[in-house]
């Protein structure tokens, strides 16, 4: 699986990559926009199905940020318990328009709206404090 | 596809395959493109309806979920935003070297690896995995 792999994870002179799983097109395209200027590489899963499938290649992962609700099978909430359960150490953060917090197995729990800069500030929060130096000064080694 | 020169182009790549559609895309941002992406010709339509957005072409399975066929989707784009040309790929190899044909065009920002590198990457994340497309390529 190794093999596969084409982003480096930290340590190497690399992006910290987020994976976003979000079923509005639009809303996709314009969080992960938001994200990849503010220095991520950002994967994109239009469902949990999708999210599981990158999950699986071994693809390096800094975070996981997901809307709650999700058509198919597994809301957002599953697919964090999974996550959990089977890489304890990746962060995720879940995103709602419903400002009632479900209990959850995230570590964050962000309401819909919000700002960009709220987003990017509750990512770097939530990534590696290497990544966050990794960004704050983009030429560190 | 026509030229902007020091604005980003930006392609709509639509595959319902989560990881073809990763790559292809990952590999065209690397030229210099501003990449969304659809995962059916549904989300397609959704983008392609939203006047604001600004699509200067689009990469699509001929196969691709959705309640229209990839060629429905050339035709309604034909019709409705004729300055979109809708590029159809009938296989990740062909994709690949659209992808490829359309970085020869684009903004030039860092020379990409080549399409079969590409191809070669795709094979490997869907290792095993029993793919028609794939097998076809």
């Amino acid at each position: 699986m190794d093999d596969a792999v084409v982003l480096p994870g930290p340590g190497h002179p690399h992006n910290p990559v987020i994976l976003l799983v979000e079923d509005d097109v639009l809303v996709r395209f314009t969080t992960a926009e938001v994200l990849r200027e503010a220095g991520f590489d950002v994967l994109e899963a239009v469902d949990s199905s999708e999210a599981l499938k990158l999950l699986t290649t071994g693809h390096p992962l800094d975070l996981v940020v997901t809307d709650i609700r999700m058509p198919g099978t597994m809301d957002g909430i599953q697919l964090a318990k999974i996550i959990k359960a089977t890489r304890p150490n990746l962060p995720v953060a879940l995103l709602s328009s419903h400002l009632d917090q479900p209990f959850h197995e995230a570590d964050a729990f962000l309401p819909k709206p919000y700002e960009p800069d709220q987003l990017v500030e509750a990512v770097k929060r939530l990534i590696g404090a290497e990544w966050r130096n990794n960004l704050a000064s983009p030429n560190a080694s | 596809m026509a030229q902007q020169s020091g604005e980003s182009q930006r392609l709509l790549v639509v595959d319902g395959d989560v990881l073809v559609r990763h790559v292809i895309s990952d590999y065209l941002r690397t030229c210099g493109y501003i990449v969304v992406e659809a995962a059916t010709t549904d989300e397609a339509l959704v983008v392609l309806e939203d006047t604001t957005i600004t699509i200067d072409a689009a990469l699509c399975d001929a196969e691709a979920p959705g309640s229209r066929s990839g060629f429905h989707l050339r035709i309604w784009a034909a019709e409705n935003r004729p300055q979109v040309e809708v590029i159809l790929a009938g296989s990740i190899a062909a994709a690949a070297n659209k992808a490829a044909e359309l970085c020869e065009e684009g903004p030039h920002l860092r020379r990409p690896y080549d399409p079969q590198s590409v191809l070669e990457y795709i094979r490997r994340i869907i290792g095993s995995r029993s793919d028609g497309r794939l097998k076809n390529a």
